[in-house]
């Protein structure tokens, strides 16, 4: 195992690049889905504010988080 | 056709000249940017001597930039721009004469100023020769890449800085190539005559390709 | 029936198909990554090529052959969707140049920094004026530029042109600069970076590269149909389909 890591005296340079792919890649995953998330919020509260009036508030709440499953 | 462009290009130049103070301060910049390098990295003699074509073309480089960012921007804000869109003559040869005229009144001095340069940086006469050469091949280049730049960011804001993202990467070959003939040219300067010629090939592809993308990034600005 | 090309640019069509894909474009690339990186970690020798050997480190090779490659593919990709974009006049193609760039900025930055650390064990050094090297980062200038540009414009569609264009007029450039990186000196030319043979390559290494390179470009389509998404609700927020998509009750 310490083997593995230590990569025959070159895990700095090993670990390095593949830490910061896996950084890198990770991140822009992340700050897709929230962005998306976020956007969803948005668009729902946007909604519910133009059908205040209208009956089902209730339902307009309900079909966000449905909606951000469905990645 | 060809009488537009000669109208486009007079009204540009006495335009430019009338406000000549925009013209100098293009030129001041260049002269400044390359006094500055000899005091921040000393004035050894071969230092100076290896780094000159560098200095130079950078500074030419950022020199032109900034002229470009004036291309435009006048004939946009006060409306003609819209019109000469509108005139029947093809737009790319519009383009073509306001960035003749934009050469002549930034690019050209340029070049005349550069045995001066030279000297500040203990260039051979032949190596002047050649830098006024390169520089006069290579400048227009620079207008011609450039004018797409200066189209596509029309009233953006922060226009000068985004202009210098997009313009400057595309300006590396003339670098290369431009401060590469001055290089060579301190042992012979018939070795000059490949890059010259290198050159000479970027401005006829600039000249025929650049107003035409000019014409087309105009006519996106101003939809 | 008859496959219709067009019928999926349409955002409201597309929307849906993209929320349907990207769940498998994410079970492939776990898939393909994890036999990559098992394959390259645990299948492959200790050592890359014969005499002159480059030991460990030369692993990075899974992720910045992939990455590089990526970083260039998707260049092309976003000048293709750019000037179609450009040519019909569709919307959707502007999105997916759109959404394509971010994705190939990042892989060119990755390239660049798994380089920096393949380089310093094989080379002594982290950067090199390397032509390689310099035409990365020239096209990682390029992606910023691009992104720099339509993020500066407030009108949408002139944003969409005016990037596409940039785009373009990089792509014609970048051949000519990567060239004069290549040789500036006209009359003879250098690199360090070793002529590639992929025939020459040992068959462990070469089949955990490809995965990974599948892998990336698993991810790749991934999140571009995911910040597809994205755009596409956000520039179609107004719009009927996207009230109903919300709220399919029909509230209003």
């Amino acid at each position: 195992m310490s083997a593995f890591f230590a990569q025959g005296g070159y895990g700095f340079f090993v670990w390095s690049a593949y830490g910061m792919a896996a950084i890198v890649l990770i991140a822009e995953v992340m700050q897709l889905r929230a962005r998306q998330r976020a956007l969803l919020a948005r668009l729902a509260r946007l909604q519910r504010l133009a059908g205040t009036a209208s009956t089902d508030t209730q339902g307009t709440l309900g079909a966000a988080p449905g909606q951000r499953q469905a990645k | 056709m060809w009488s537009a462009f000669w109208c486009i290009l007079q009204r540009d130049l006495r335009l430019g000249l009338r406000r000549r103070t925009e013209v100098l301060t293009a030129l001041a910049f260049f002269m400044i940017v390359v006094s500055l390098f000899p005091l921040g990295i000393g004035t050894e003699r071969q230092t100076l001597q290896i780094l000159g074509p560098g200095v130079v073309w950078v500074a030419a480089l950022l020199a032109s930039m900034l002229a470009l960012e004036r291309l435009f921007a006048a004939d946009y804000e006060d409306g003609t721009l819209e019109q000469l869109v509108l005139t029947p003559q093809p737009l790319s040869l519009l383009v073509l004469a306001k960035v003749a005229a934009h050469w002549l009144l930034t690019g050209l001095p340029l070049v005349l100023i550069a045995p001066l340069v030279g000297m500040q940086y203990h260039l051979t006469p032949t190596q002047i020769v050649i830098m006024m050469l390169a520089l006069g091949l290579g400048t227009p280049v620079l207008g011609l890449i450039g004018s797409i730049g200066a189209a596509l960011t029309l009233g953006v804001r922060g226009g000068g800085i985004l202009l210098s993202l997009l313009i400057l990467p595309l300006y590396i070959p003339v670098l290369v190539y431009g401060a590469g003939a001055i290089e060579v040219s301190r042992i012979a300067s018939t070795d000059a005559q490949p890059y010259l010629l290198l050159l000479a090939a970027f401005l006829l592809t600039a000249l025929t390709l650049a107003p035409l993308a000019g014409a087309a990034a105009l006519k996106i600005a101003l939809e | 029936m008859a496959l219709n090309p067009f019928k999926f640019a349409a955002p409201a069509v597309f929307y849906p198909l993209a929320n349907r894909l990207i769940p498998w474009f994410w079970t492939l690339t776990g898939i393909l990554l994890a036999l990559g990186l098992y394959w390259g970690f645990f299948q492959t020798p200790d050592q890359l090529g014969g005499n002159n050997a480059q030991k460990e480190y030369y692993r990075i090779i899974f992720v910045h052959v992939p990455a590089a490659w990526m970083s260039m593919w998707l260049y092309v990709i976003m000048v293709f969707w750019a000037a179609v974009g450009l040519v019909f006049n569709t919307r959707l193609s502007f999105m997916m140049a759109n959404a394509v760039a971010p994705t190939g900025a990042i892989f060119t930055f990755l390239a660049l920094w798994t380089g920096a650390f393949w380089g310093r064990p094989s080379w002594g050094t982290y950067w090199d004026w390397d032509p390689r090297l310099t035409s990365e980062l020239v096209l990682f200038f390029l992606y910023l530029g691009y992104l720099a540009l339509h993020a500066a414009i407030d009108d949408q569609r002139r944003a969409d042109r005016a990037a596409a264009l940039l785009a373009i007029v990089g792509l014609v450039i970048v051949p000519v600069i990567y060239w004069s990186i290549n040789c500036p000196d006209p009359t003879q030319c250098a690199s360090l970076h070793q002529r590639s043979n992929l025939t020459r390559i040992e068959g462990n290494i070469l089949f955990a590269m490809l995965t990974m390179t599948l892998a990336f470009w698993m991810y790749s389509f991934a999140t571009s149909l995911m910040r597809l998404r994205t755009l596409i609700l956000e520039r179609e927020a107004e719009a009927s389909w996207v009230q109903e998509l919300l709220n399919p009750r029909g509230g209003r």
